[in-house]
């Protein structure tokens, strides 16, 4: 079994394990469990954010190492910016068309194959975190808890690039490389979607 | 086991005087979320080049607590403390997740000022000399070992497992806890967090050792 194979089912189970549905609960809990479950769920509910992580993890098995590793730690710092600006009160323009614009970016990049260098990956993700960051933000002084929403929040987007990196790692089989790109695709529609307020 | 299974005499509470009083100081680092991140943070970033220069690290980093338990106790920071605290723990956790390889004078920097904020915070409020020394030794012992621990496993980690993602979720990690103090840095900055002031209030203190 390669190391490919191998990484692709051990994510797969964690997700699995995470995402399984666990008991029903007829209260909402307040406090600790309560500020993280509402900051992990927030990133995962908005799909204009879902798709644009799901792409930054994507994008980056495509570009191989070190983007692969380098494009998950860059986007959460600069996103931690974009949160403090929103937090803040500092006024960024079209916040809702940078965040769609994210993910009809990054999924032609991914559907055209683009390999830009290091730099230029790094640039590109870090622009579209500011709007990402900035959107949960706005609504992060509302939590109940701040250390544990700002905790689920860092830690969902996290889970998300790794949902595209293993995604991503498909290239390493023949069939694996279009099924990449279909999904960039399909990103991209999703944030031209977005970006014309069709959804 | 014999002699484990004996029956003693049933302590609800601590036999020794003053040991209580000890565990809730030697607890207090691990207390509160900018403490325990900016230790976390400290061994992620010490932890990644495990020995190098990490004792003369840690000899600052145990200077300074000390002396910030001193300046503790004449002078106030005026509720800032875990405003300087989250933002050590955000230059460290940056540090640790983009220069693994480190840089001694900034390791330096940030381990003094990070001891020193523990140990100004914690400081409990005035109030008898002897639980206050008490609780003040254990919150000393307890940031040292909270140190000691996360630098450790850190090092243990990168030592045993030689696999390259070992070390690139290290540096996710660390970026994690480096987005997460920089929220919570901004949050306290805006005054919109919901942070209590974090010195142990003395009537605990005294009501546990008296």
């Amino acid at each position: 079994m390669s190391e490919a194979t191998r990484l692709v089912i051990f994510g797969v189970v964690i997700i699995a394990s995470i995402l399984a549905p666990g008991s029903v609960e007829a209260h909402t809990e307040g406090g600790l469990a309560g500020g993280f479950i509402s900051g992990f769920t927030h990133p995962i509910l908005g799909w204009d954010h879902v798709v644009a992580m799901v792409a930054v993890g994507m994008w980056g098995a495509f570009l191989g190492p070190p983007a692969i590793w380098l494009l998950p730690v860059v986007f959460p710092l600069v996103m931690a910016f974009g949160a403090a600006l929103g937090i803040m009160g500092i006024p960024i323009p079209a916040v809702e068309t940078g965040i769609a614009a994210s993910a009809v970016v990054l999924g032609l990049l991914i559907l055209f194959a683009a390999k830009l260098p290091l730099w230029a990956a790094n640039v590109i993700v870090a622009v579209f975190a500011v709007f990402h960051g900035y959107a949960h933000g706005l609504e992060l002084p509302e939590a109940t808890n701040s250390f544990a929403y700002a905790a689920g929040f860092v830690i969902a987007t996290g889970l998300l690039h790794l949902i595209g990196i293993l995604f991503g790692l498909l290239i390493a089989w023949p069939f694996g490389a279009y099924a990449v790109r279909a999904g960039g695709g399909v990103i991209s529609v999703v944030g031209l979607a977005f970006l014309f307020g069709i959804v | 086991m014999a002699c484990a299974l004996a029956p003693t005499e049933a302590a609800a509470h601590a036999p020794i005087p003053g040991l209580m009083g000890f565990y809730v100081g030697m607890l207090h680092p691990l207390s509160t979320p900018p403490q325990l991140l900016a230790v976390l943070a400290l061994g992620l970033m010490f932890g990644q080049q495990f020995p190098r220069d990490f004792l003369v690290c840690w000899i600052v980093f145990s200077l300074c607590c000390f002396a910030g338990m001193v300046l503790g106790q004449a002078v106030s920071m005026q509720g800032t403390e875990d405003a300087w605290l989250l933002a050590i723990c955000t230059i460290a956790a940056s540090l640790a997740a983009l220069l693994p390889n480190g840089l001694f004078l900034p390791w330096l920097v940030l381990a003094g000022g990070c001891g020193l904020l523990i140990g100004v915070v914690s400081t409990p409020d005035p109030g008898h000399w002897r639980p206050t020394l008490i609780t003040l030794a254990g919150s000393f012992v307890g940031a040292n070992l909270a140190l000691l621990f996360s630098t450790g496993g850190v090092g243990w980690l990168t030592e045993q497992f030689s696999q390259p993602w070992v070390r690139i979720g290290l540096r996710i990690i660390a970026a994690w806890i480096a987005a997460i103090s920089f929220l919570m840095l901004a949050l306290v900055v805006s005054g919109a967090s919901d942070a209590e002031k974090r010195s142990l209030p003395s009537s605990e203190v005294q009501s546990i050792l008296l």
